[in-house]
This record gives structure tokens, C-alpha cells and sequence, in this order.
């Protein structure tokens, strides 16, 4: 698939799940609205590549993941694009805390290692052991024993 | 935090998100295009212009070669010469395998380990090229001088030439202390991180 037409609209489908990527491995605004960019970029670079065997959406993630790594590597080296494109907040009409309560949420998650951040991110969007296995390339049980120590992780990290 | 809370609020982001328009249709191919354009201009970076004044230098030597006219500046020449032909290779060589890594078809943790290797072997270069660098500092110096044509200069330096290479040495000297101490820190990180990914 490279019609432009479709990857638009697979890109409107999954607006979301770049931004949360965006937010999750990006620490300012210009640098969260360059990795979004980055993003997009690689998805439409490698469509062609997709071969259709898992679900679109697995394949998404794991392209957004891995450019999100290779974003945190060039950090040093990055030039912000001078694209006007800007990443919103989530804000709404009942909605200073909401959005309080996500930018505690990012900041949670974000104090956890890379390795943990991907897989703890996959398993709030959803996503079963198995596909978290599939996407990050451990085993499941692997998964599994990470997620107990991620949970343990957590509470010492983050108290209520 | 307890994860079962984290869900509950990563859901209530989550509709929220759903509602909103992150990126608007006409965005999504001007930014790929921008982004597209982007990448041949990052073929210009540091490294490559570093190479070109590498191989340019080194092509110097080779066009003037006659110039050394006795075998103990032959040599310092020669060393020169793969000093400056083989360490852009190395360095260009890691910079490229680092960008070729596919982003579509390997894992995260792959992805992970791909880009800490390679690091780890740039990294390992680089400081390399800083120990070697003093060495061809000495080594260069009657190379240079036989080049600009000053045939006796080195031979006959004064005393405050000699006092100034004295300070350069030990500035680049201070230069790969600092930085060999940043490298392992950075490795410790780097070691860290693959253990994680191992266990």
C-alpha cells in the first residue's frame, strides 16, 4: 500500500498512538512534534514493506517504537525541522486537572527504563501478553515476569 | 502507583484523545515531503565534512610525496596517510549502519540492541581516534612542515615553539582524560541497558 489517499487515512485512524509515543519518549514540545513528524515519515517510508500478516495497528506500533529508539539516540545530534506543525495538549472543557493528570502519567512511565517504558505502555493500550511479545520480541512468559516487576517497580517509584 | 490505577486513567487519556484532532489531512504528506527533503541534508553532517577534510589532506600528501625526501619523513607520511584514510572509513562506516537499521521489521528489543552496539563500536572509535590523534599530532608535525615548503623549520624550532607544542600536547592530552571518563560512563549505561535486555 502506498496510495496516498489510504495511509492518510490510516494515519487519522491512528493519530493517537503516534502522539502518545510522541509524548512518552520526548521530554519538550519542539522535540515531541519532531519525533510525531518522524513518525509519519517512517510509517510512509516503510508501508511498502508491510506484509500484512499481523494487524496494521501491531505493525504501527512497532514502527513508532523503534523510531522513538532510534529518536533517543540522535538526540545530540537532532536540528528541530521548521515544519508549523505543533502537537496539542489534551484539554477539554472540564479539563486543567485531566490534563494535570496525564502530564503526571507521562512523567510516571517516563521514569521507568526504555525496555520497561515499551512494554508498560503496550499493556495500557490494551494489548495481551502475546502482543506485547510480538511487538517488543520477548517471549510471552518473558513478558509476563517483566510486568510483575514493572507493577513492583511502580509502587516504589510513584507512591499514591 | 498501583497499574490497575494507571489504566484506569491511561482509558479516561485516552477517549479524551480520541475526540481531539491531533493532525489535520492536508498535514500528514507536507510534512512526509519536508521530512523527505530533510534527509539529504543530514548527509552533510559533521562527520562527512570531517571525512572530506581528511581525504583532502591525504590526497595533498600523496600529489607531494617527492617532498620527503628521507625515510624518516617517508614514514611519518605513510602514518599520516592511514590515519587519515582509514578512520573516516571506520567512523562513516558505524554512522551508516546506525541509519540502515530497518525500523519496520526488526523488534524493539532488536532495535534496542542494533543501535547500543553500534554506538558502543562508534563510541570505541572515536575515543581511539583521540589517543591515536596525539600521536599523529607529533608524527604530522615535519609531514606539515615539508608540505608548506618550510624544509628546515622543524629541525630548527625556538624555544617558544617548542614551549607552545609542549601546552597543545597537554591540552589534548586533558582533552581524552575528560573524555575517556565521559566514554565510561556512558558504556556503563550502555552495559546496563543490554543486561536488561538479556535477562
Amino acid at each position: 500500500m502506498r496510495d496516498t489517499e489510504q495511509f492518510e487515512a490510516l494515519i487519522l485512524k491512528h493519530q493517537g498512538l503516534m502522539y502518545k509515543v510522541a509524548r512518552l519518549y520526548a521530554d519538550t514540545p519542539e522535540d515531541q512534534s519532531d519525533l510525531y513528524q518522524e513518525i509519519v515519515y517512517q510509517l510512509w517510508k516503510s508501508i511498502s514493506q508491510f506484509k500484512g500478516g499481523a494487524k496494521i495497528s501491531t505493525w504501527m506500533y512497532r514502527v513508532a517504537l523503534n523510531t522513538a529508539i532510534a529518536f533517543l539516540h540522535q538526540k545530540k545530534k537532532r536540528q528541530h525541522t521548521t515544519s508549523r506543525f505543533e502537537l496539542p495538549e489534551i484539554i477539554d472543557d472540564s479539563s486543567l486537572e485531566k490534563e494535570e493528570q496525564s502530564k503526571y502519567l507521562y512523567r510516571a512511565i517516563k521514569q521507568l527504563s526504555v525496555v520497561e517504558r515499551g512494554i508498560v505502555f503496550l499493556f495500557l493500550e490494551g494489548k495481551s501478553y502475546r502482543e506485547i511479545a510480538t511487538i517488543i520480541g520477548f517471549t510471552e512468559s518473558n513478558v509476563g515476569t517483566r510486568m510483575l516487576r514493572i507493577k513492583k517497580k511502580l509502587k516504589e517509584l510513584i507512591p499514591q | 502507583m498501583e497499574l490497575q490505577d494507571m489504566q484506569k486513567q491511561w482509558k479516561a487519556m485516552n477517549s479524551r484523545l480520541e475526540t481531539m484532532e491531533i493532525i489535520q489531512k492536508n498535514q500528514i504528506m507536507e510534512m512526509t515531503k519536508k521530512k523527505y527533503k530533510n534527509q539529504f541534508k543530514k548527509l552533510w553532517n559533521i562527520e562527512f565534512i570531517g571525512a572530506l577534510i581528511c581525504y583532502g589532506v591525504a590526497a595533498w600528501i600523496v600529489i607531494d610525496f617527492q617532498k620527503f625526501d628521507s625515510p624518516f619523513y617517508r614514514a611519518c607520511a605513510l602514518l599520516t596517510l592511514l590515519f587519515l584514510a582509514v578512520l573516516p572509513i571506520l567512523v562513516l562506516g558505524y554512522i551508516s549502519k546506525i541509519k540502515n537499521i530497518s525500523l519496520s521489521e526488526t523488534s524493539y528489543k532488536e532495535t534496542i540492541k542494533k543501535f547500543q552496539k553500534n554506538k558502543n563500536r562508534l563510541l570505541a572509535t572515536q575515543q581511539f581516534s583521540g589517543v591515536a590523534g596525539v600521536l599523529i599530532f607529533f608524527v604530522s608535525m615535519p609531514v606539515f612542515s615539508k608540505l608548506f615548503g618550510n624544509d628546515n623549520s622543524f629541525e630548527s624550532l625556538k624555544m617558544s615553539q617548542y614551549i607552545f607544542i609542549a601546552l597543545t600536547f597537554i591540552a589534548v592530552l586533558l582533552l581524552i582524560l575528560w573524555s575517556v571518563k565521559k566514554y565510561k560512563g556512558i558504556m556503563a549505561n550502555a552495559e546496563k541497558l543490554l543486561q536488561e535486555l538479556d535477562e
